[in-house]
């Protein structure tokens, strides 16, 4: 199974702008998304470009990673024109989408 | 430790039947959304609701109608209860493994529960056992039946094991912006439901033998039942507007 667009372009980026091994790289993406309940291949945009601002920095400065937030700033920044290929598909989203038909809400 | 008296028995008639009624209208629901979003979660889930509700409908039928239905009528209720619960187990299972990740380990133990919960029902059916011979009919449950008990409380018991663990996950999704408190609590309440109901099956499988305690158990644990299935699948908009301005108070006393 393929990963959504957003989480390979990050990826990629980061690969590129690090240096660091393509499995090492992706390996702490994977790492990051998963402690807060995503996986690599339904990511969206957004939820990638967070923690990429938020949470990925610390985790890169704890792998020896100089200039971590410079570098996760470039990586947010490359990821603002991808497309999703779909709406997310992650727990907090299927449970969003079963409150909202609750009463109503689009 | 003989037959619960009779207003003990009514009590339990009223917790099965808010129990099932509760899940007869919240599975609707969730198959409704089901056919507009084609999302198997919602259908899955809707399909175990719907499937409960319809379980508990026969085993009070089958109660009250014994004396009175041929043979073959009360063999064709046995096989629809157990058939029901079956589905039911399946939809739960389903749900568990689409909301929370469809991995190898998750799709094996998943298909593990299913085929072990409707290989001991096909020998419940086969063999002599009324259509609800545990918890009240005071004869002690059979091996098949207490087997039948365990693969259901397993059922529940990972569904609600999964559930609190992502709700630490959720947790600190919400503090960087990607769930709202709503969302996060509604795992909470999943995981602690679910594990009572968990309880709840293993003291009905083992009830034969039990008394009193087990059934006033049996019907408070009916009744958190569908609280629980209220909350996580269709929140009343006081639910969300408490949590959220708790959330809130807790964010302003951090400032």
């Amino acid at each position: 199974v393929s990963d959504s667009p957003a989480f390979e372009r990050a990826a990629e980026e980061l690969e590129h702008l690090s240096g660091r091994a393509r499995i090492e790289v992706r390996g702490t993406l994977r790492l990051v998304l998963r402690s807060v309940g995503l996986e690599a291949r339904t990511a969206t945009r957004l939820q990638v470009k967070t923690v990429v601002e938020r949470l990925l920095a610390t985790e890169l400065e704890s792998r020896g990673v100089s200039d971590a937030a410079e570098l996760c700033a470039k990586v947010s920044a490359s990821i603002d024109d991808v497309q999703d290929s779909g709406a997310g598909r992650s727990a907090i989203e299927i449970f969003e989408r079963i409150g909202r038909a609750a009463d109503g809400r689009k | 430790m003989g037959r619960p008296p009779e207003l003990l028995m009514l009590a339990v008639l009223v917790g099965v039947l808010t129990s099932a009624l509760t899940a007869a209208v919240v599975g609707a629901r969730l198959l409704r959304l089901a056919r507009h979003t084609r999302q198997l979660p919602e259908l899955s889930a809707g399909i175990g609701l719907v499937a409960f509700a319809l379980a508990q409908a026969i085993a009070i039928l089958s109660s009250a109608l014994a004396s009175w239905l041929p043979t073959g009528a009360l063999l064709a209720l046995r096989g629809s209860y157990l058939l029901a619960f079956s589905l039911v187990s399946i939809g739960l299972i389903v749900f568990t493994v689409e909301t929370f990740g469809r991995t190898a380990w998750r799709c094996a133990l998943g298909a593990s529960i299913i085929v072990a919960g409707i290989a001991v029902r096909v020998a419940i059916f086969l063999s002599e056992v009324p259509v609800n011979g545990s918890p009240h009919g005071g004869a002690p449950p059979s091996p098949a039946q207490l087997i039948a008990g365990l693969t259901y409380a397993l059922t529940y018991g990972w569904m609600g094991a999964e559930a609190l663990h992502y709700h630490g996950k959720a947790r600190r999704a919400y503090r960087i912006g990607l769930a709202s408190p709503e969302v996060v609590s509604r795992f909470w309440v999943l995981g602690v439901g679910a594990l009572s109901a968990a309880a709840i099956s293993i003291a009905a499988a083992t009830a034969g033998s039990l008394g009193h305690p087990v059934t006033v158990f049996l019907v408070s644990g009916a009744l958190v039942n569908a609280v629980t299935l209220v909350l996580v699948f269709m929140p009343p908009a006081a639910y969300r507007s408490f949590v959220d301005a708790r959330a809130a108070e807790q964010a302003a006393r951090r400032v």
